[in-house]
């Protein structure tokens, strides 16, 4: 959380009456404030350098033991760092809220990559379910293929699976981009509310079911639409897109985008305002 | 006769009549007497505790054969006892066994359309239903992979389920896809479990593993 100061005056987004929440109990929340964007920091982030390599051997460690290690190596100045026998252990690589190069030789359990916020991360294997849930920034690639729920309520960032992935894919996504090298089951796309979904393959029934906003666009066939999820018009600008994050998701980079087809929220079962705060502010 | 555990026995008896229903009627009708599992060649242990503590009781790991299917339960849908411990016996149909991971939300209208069919339950709980819809799919001529593609509209809710029969194996998931599954699939091997750590501990080098996708139906002849 922001360390803010507090302080009487309000700020524009306030004065603008865009703040008006009145929080009490024990969660308080504090809003960003750019005018004290010098006192704005992560706990836990750390100056790393890039040049900075070492290998960490996970395979007798804990998921816990592993990222308190993955964590002392950052404090280190550690920039590059690579994982050797994961061995589908669970929760590994979670809370890394910088930048970091982070390599994975092997596969990973549930919730790999959760709750980051930066790092560039390439896994040589497979994920389990819910990988990089929560990712706010930064890119996620894997090799092989992915479990369900891929990408559950991220907000932010490169999500890239090279192979298939299971159902639920982008559940309660709220920005950032997914991309797909394979197939996708059922339910991708259930309840997204921003951000977009690049499937090459095939994906399962109830495409987008129940999505607020955000697009997804399929290579393949369809299994079946879910509720409220419509076929919109593929435009240039959709293709120039699409092209350049295959290329440089290092995917499909010689795929027929033209031929894809685009699935928008038909908006008949929410009136979802799409606007974060700062955008709303511009829009005004 | 064997006897494993002061509650627990193994017998070996010789009987060629193809329905099992009548003598295993006749066994239970000794008083405190309940036939866990009764086949050719698969066995069902059934207990309480965790994996190494079952398996350290029956000597598990001394146990060789082509396939097993195993389950640990976080009871849910009915008491913490041996009845309703996993793996579920398809009863009377001979070598049927099955693990399910999810929840059966039709067990009871299942449950007595099958029991006037003449079937009959052990426990409670809503896993075995699959285990008893199933082998009487197959006693009305069914293969297994046709019952089990069948229970994918027949049962209602979610599940994941493994099915053993004496020289098969096969896994199924819903239409939903709400349970996890992650599959190894080789010449010579199958493995497959909720999570790939539990893959992993009995091949730790690295293999493709994936997620079989919503309403697949898998089988394996052994």
């Amino acid at each position: 959380m922001a360390n803010l100061k507090t302080t009487e005056k309000k700020t524009k987004a306030q004065a603008m009456g865009m703040h008006t929440e009145v929080l009490t109990g024990r969660t308080q929340q504090k809003f960003f404030n750019p005018d004290e964007a010098e006192n704005f920091y992560y706990f836990g982030t750390y100056d790393v350098d890039f040049n900075k390599r070492t290998d960490l051997d996970v395979k007798d460690m804990t998921a816990a033991e592993a990222n308190k290690k993955i964590d002392g190596l950052m404090s280190e100045g550690y920039g590059t760092i690579v994982i050797k026998n994961p061995q589908g252990k669970h929760s590994l690589g979670v809370g890394i809220l910088n930048k970091l190069n982070l390599i994975f030789e092997g596969s990973l359990g549930y919730f790999g990559m959760g709750s980051c916020d930066g790092p560039i991360v390439r896994i040589n294997g497979r994920v389990g379910w819910s990988c990089a849930e929560n990712l706010m920034a930064g890119k996620v690639v894997i090799e092989k293929n992915a479990g369900s729920c891929f990408g559950a309520a991220i907000r932010g960032g490169d999500l890239i699976c090279k192979g298939s992935v299971g159902a639920r894919t982008g559940i309660d996504m709220k920005g950032g981009t997914i991309i797909i090298g394979g197939d996708a089951g059922a339910f991708t796309g259930f309840m997204m509310q921003r951000g977009r979904i690049i499937i090459l393959g095939d994906v399962g029934i109830n495409l987008g079911d129940s999505m607020y906003d955000g697009t997804i666009f399929v290579g393949g066939e369809i299994g079946s639409y879910g509720s409220d999820a419509v076929d919109a018009e593929l435009t240039k600008s959709d293709q120039d897109w699409l092209k350049r994050k295959l290329k440089v998701a290092e995917i499909g980079e010689n795929f027929d985008v033209s031929k894809m087809k685009k699935i928008v929220a038909g908006k008949k079962l929410w009136n979802y305002d799409n606007l974060e705060p700062t955008e709303k502010k511009g829009a005004i | 006769m064997e006897r494993i555990l002061p509650y627990s026995l193994r017998y070996e008896v010789e009987y060629d009549k193809k329905d099992l229903l009548e003598f295993s009627q006749k066994i239970e009708s000794i008083p405190g007497v309940e036939i866990l599992s009764m086949g050719k060649s698969l066995e069902v242990i059934k207990d309480l505790g965790n994996a190494k503590m079952v398996c350290d009781r029956y000597n598990l790991d001394k146990v060789v054969g082509t396939h097993a299917i195993g389950h640990a339960r976080m009871a849910t849908e009915s008491g913490v006892d041996i009845k309703s411990a996993h793996p579920f016996w398809g009863y009377p149909f001979s070598d049927v066994s099955v693990v399910h991971n999810g929840q059966l939300t039709n067990y009871w209208n299942n449950r007595r359309a099958l029991e006037n069919k003449g079937m009959r339950f052990m426990s409670e709980c809503d896993s075995e239903l699959i285990a008893v819809y199933i082998a009487q799919r197959m006693r009305e001529g069914a293969t297994l992979e046709e019952g089990m593609k069948e229970s994918l509209s027949g049962l209602d809710g979610v599940f994941t389920y493994f099915v053993a029969t004496k020289d098969s194996l096969g896994m199924a998931k819903d239409t939903m896809a709400a349970k996890p599954l992650v599959l190894y699939e080789s010449d010579d091997l199958v493995a497959m479990g909720s999570e790939e750590i539990a893959i992993r501990s009995i091949l730790p080098q690295e293999i493709d593993t994936y997620d079989p996708f919503d309403g697949e139906v898998k089988v394996w002849q052994i």
